[in-house]
């Protein structure tokens, strides 16, 4: 057993398990699938943004270096002015640095060599000088820059605050700088174009730098110098390139040779190639340096963006590392581990506290259950006076409430059932005793009368209830007559059956007093109306057979007219004046009918439990049915007609119940033997003979059983010829009567001679050869092989010998 | 056997050489029995071949029966006997009392 506890207990838990499974799976399934879009989403939107960042950053980079060059240009513009026009410019002189002008913006002069000297130059230089007024303003709106011009004739021209670093050698007037030879000069004179330098050392120390530089052309359209902006790396790097991507991204410059021209930490730290990045791979610096523009990622998970800057001719790079990208990512993963662990954290608590609860919720449940079980069982165990505990103000409760009231009933009732039982099994041996004296106050078969051979009879009842109504009977009044009585008593159960023990009792009584059927039933009805206070009833049919002329008288109250059969016939209905049923008024007269019985002939009586028998389709057997039956009996003896019309109804009403009575008699009669008494004398053997022959050819039998009737009452009669009365004078008689009795011919030998036993002789042994055969005892061994039956008896002095054959055993 | 009439039994003998044939008609009981006894009393001398007829027999009783083996005995050491022709009622009775063992039959 499986306590309902237990199954509560685990149910809950189970649900709750399962519950918490399924969210946790959904869970996982939902974070891993975020985890999965998110990776994809971020690295899509970082490459984008990466992709987006360096193309803006490339475009501001060329539009801020541009803008060097244009302003580099403008002030070639206006030296071209100056040289095409030297006649409309004062000349505004220009000096050389000097120690008081330190900490000041002024123009200062630089001569490239001692070769060039300031007077072959002074006119040029003064007309130059004018372009003060276009620096002044420039510089103070452009902090970060330097401007100088230098001229092919050799003269270096700068506006600055740093006098003091490029004072003139001691003993000098002028301060010397070769210039010709700096990268800036070089290209510039060299190509006659705008543009910038690659990276170098500024010569002042201020760090590392650009220039960006445009020619300038005398009044003749020739090369006439240079103009230069210098733009520290720091500067440049700060306001264009630095990017704030996160810890780890940077961005850097890569000029035409492959150096990377800035770096995140110190800007003018020495330059280094592109292809000793650690990170990078050959094809994504190949790629960086042929200038395409696109994000690629390393194999060292470092993510490259990169596109060249269209006005110096380098590349603009982004450097980032992945997990950089994906740390949003690793943020989510966090979060997601953490919430796994408090899903399984909970889980675990979860499932403690409904084991726990589901059990303390189980037992709550249970315990007043166990507590009715131990009840109940207490009271099944026999204690009807214990009661269960009500607990609960719940179903169980109720249930607990209704054990008791049941308990209570069932205790009432065991105790009323006691004193109904006992009074039930006090009434139900009565009636068993009741019904048992009504069947023994049946006839069973036969009153011992001498000649009660003359008939066969046979009766049965079968009772509806454990008593009936219905009765039969039948008694010899004297010798030569017997009453056959059929009735059936109004009513059923135990005022019938006592009713019927009354009837009875009345009718045998006043038959034996003498008088017709008619006569007894007058007297017997005005006796019962005397004392019938219940007005119960009776039909009856009362016959009386006179045995030695088959004639009957009968009287029918109110009865089912008997069914007779004549001899070789078939059954009929045989209707005598109906009378009113007897019991009913007082002073009745009951008229009486007359048939005649000839031997063989057949009687059926029976009460209406056989035509009103009822089969479960409510039809009623009938009357019809009951001839039709009763003619597939002929030839039968009486207690095979009944077995077999017993049978038949049964067999009609099948499972129906059997709602009345079922009561039958039948009776053939035989009538008195006829005789024929002769001197005991061979002679008279064959007036024995003829006379035997007379019945036998009446009756139909075939000839080979005449013959061995013949044979057997030769053999009989010679024997008690011969030796009856050997001892007597004179000699006796022999009486030999025959009849057919049921479907044998019985002959009967009477003497009155000595007694002698035939059939105690021994047989004679017939395997004897014929010398030794002796002739004697054969003539009773042929009647006993040849008859069914032979018996001997000796009564009232007579030696009486019977012998019976089957008629028609010989035919088969 | 209908009616009172007495019972006969006619006895026809023919004779040839030793050979005797007895041929009976009728019935052959208590009453007529004495009539072949009489018969085979007197006429088996001489004779070694014994022959009943009994196609015309209809009836026999154990008296017949007595006659028919008092005739055995009698031929049983000059000859034979033999029983010809019997209807089955009559064969019926040789065969219950076991006479058809001991008689010789010929159907």
């Amino acid at each position: 057993m499986k306590p309902i506890g237990k199954k509560i207990q685990s149910l809950v838990v189970n649900v709750a398990l399962v519950a918490l499974l399924v969210t946790s799976a959904i869970s996982i399934v939902s974070m891993s699938n975020v985890r999965q879009k998110n990776r994809e989403v971020l690295i899509t939107q970082m490459e984008t943004n990466l992709y987006n960042t360096i193309k803006d950053k490339a475009r501001f980079a060329d539009s801020e270096l541009g803008k060097y060059t244009e302003y580099a240009n403008m002030f070639a513009d206006y030296v071209n002015v100056l040289y095409r026009n030297p006649s409309k410019f004062v000349p505004n002189e220009v000096l050389p640095p000097r120690r008081e002008n330190a900490g000041r913006f002024v123009m200062l002069r630089t001569i490239r060599d001692e070769q060039v000297k300031y007077e072959a130059i002074k006119d040029e230089c003064g007309l130059l000088g004018n372009i003060e007024q276009v620096w002044i303003p420039f510089l103070k709106a452009h902090s970060e820059v330097s401007i100088f011009l230098a001229t092919k004739t050799g003269m270096l021209m700068t506006y600055d605050a740093h006098s003091d670093i490029g004072l003139p050698r001691e003993g000098q007037s002028e301060t010397y700088y070769d210039f010709t030879g700096s990268s800036w000069y070089l290209r510039c004179s060299k190509t006659e174009t705008t543009g910038f330098t690659d990276i170098y050392d500024d010569h002042y120390g201020r760090g590392k730098m650009i220039t960006a530089f445009a020619p300038f052309y005398d009044g003749e359209g020739n090369f006439a110098g240079a103009m230069g902006l210098d733009i520290l790396i720091t500067d440049l790097y700060r306001a264009i390139v630095a990017i704030d991507m996160g810890r780890g991204a940077y961005a850097f410059l890569v000029d035409h040779n492959g150096k990377v021209i800035s770096s995140p930490d110190d800007p003018n730290a020495e330059a280094a190639m592109l292809s000793e990045d650690a990170d990078i791979t050959p094809q994504i610096a190949q790629e960086i340096l042929s200038g395409r523009t696109s994000v690629a990622l390393s194999n060292k998970n470092m993510y490259y963006a990169y596109t060249p800057i269209r006005s110096t001719g380098w590349k603009l790079c982004i450097k980032m590392p992945q997990n950089l990208v994906l740390s949003p990512l690793s943020y989510i993963y966090e979060n997601m581990n953490t919430a796994l662990m408090l899903l399984l954290m909970s889980f675990v608590v979860i499932q403690a506290a409904v084991r726990i609860a589901g059990r303390k919720f189980s037992e709550k449940l249970v315990a007043p259950i166990h507590r009715l079980s131990q009840d109940v069982e207490e009271i099944s165990g026999g204690d009807l006076e214990h009661r269960a505990e009500v607990m609960s103000d719940d179903e169980i409760g109720d249930l607990a409430k209704n054990f008791n009231g049941m308990t209570e009933s069932l205790r009432k009732y065991i105790a009323n059932l006691a004193d109904v039982t006992a009074e039930k099994e006090r009434i139900g041996a009565e009636l068993n005793i009741a019904t048992q004296i009504q069947a023994d106050m049946l006839p069973k078969i036969i009153p011992p009368f001498l000649n009660h051979e003359a008939f066969d009879i046979s009766a049965t009842m079968y009772p509806a209830k454990e008593v009936g109504g219905d009765f039969y009977d039948f008694f010899m009044i004297d010798e030569d007559h017997l009453a056959l009585v059929m009735a059936d008593v109004s009513g059923k159960g135990v005022p019938a059956a006592l009713f019927m023990v009354i009837a009875k009792t009345l009718i045998k009584n006043r038959s034996m007093m003498g008088g017709t059927p008619g006569e007894i039933l007058h007297d017997v009805n005005n006796q019962l109306c005397e004392s019938n206070d219940s007005s119960l009833f009776v039909t009856v049919w009362l016959g009386i057979l006179e045995l030695s002329t088959g004639k009957v008288i009968a009287s029918n109250a109110g009865h089912e007219p008997p069914a007779v059969r004549k001899a070789g016939g078939k059954y009929e209905l045989f209707e005598t004046t109906q009378n009113t049923a007897v019991a009913i008024i007082e002073d009745m007269e009951f008229t009486d009918g007359e048939f005649q019985l000839e031997h063989l002939d057949t009687i059926y009586l029976y009460t209406d439990g056989v035509t009103e028998a009822t089969n479960i389709n409510r039809q009623l057997y009938g009357t019809e049915r009951m001839i039709d039956e009763l003619n597939k009996t002929l030839g039968a003896p009486a207690d095979e007609v009944l077995s077999i019309m017993n049978k038949s109804v049964m067999d009609f009403t099948g499972e129906a119940m059997q709602f009345d009575d079922l009561t039958m008699l039948c009776l053939q009669f035989f009538g008195r033997p006829d005789e024929l008494t002769v001197e005991a004398k061979t002679e008279r053997l064959h007036d024995v003979i003829a006379f035997v022959d007379e019945y036998l050819e009446k009756w139909g039998c075939p000839m080979d059983f005449i013959s061995e009737i013949e044979l057997a009452v030769e053999e009989i009669f010679v024997n008690i010829a011969h030796y009856a009365y050997n001892d007597k004078e004179g000699g006796g008689t022999a009486t030999i009567s025959i009849r057919h009795l049921g479907k044998d011919v019985e002959i009967i030998f009477t003497d009155s001679g000595t007694p002698y036993n035939p059939l105690e002789h021994d047989d004679p042994d017939i395997t004897l050869s014929a010398e030794e055969r002796e002739i004697g005892g054969l003539g009773i061994y042929i009647v006993k092989q040849s008859m069914n039956s032979v018996s001997y008896e000796y009564i009232g002095d007579n030696n009486v010998l019977k012998i019976r054959k089957d008629i028609h055993e010989t035919e088969e | 056997m209908a009616g009172n009439d007495v019972a006969i039994l006619k006895i026809n003998k023919a004779s040839s050489g030793t050979s005797l044939t007895i041929s009976l008609e009728g019935r052959l009981d208590t009453t007529t029995a004495p009539q072949l006894e009489a018969e085979v009393k007197g006429g088996l001398s001489g004779v070694t071949e014994l022959v009943f007829d009994m196609a015309a027999l209809e009836f026999i009783s154990s008296a017949g029966l007595r006659v028919l083996l008092l005739a055995q005995k009698a031929i049983g050491k000059q000859g034979t006997m033999v029983i010809r022709n019997l209807i089955p009622s009559v064969l019926k009775v040789f065969d219950v009392t076991g006479f058809s063992r001991i008689l010789t039959i010929e159907k």
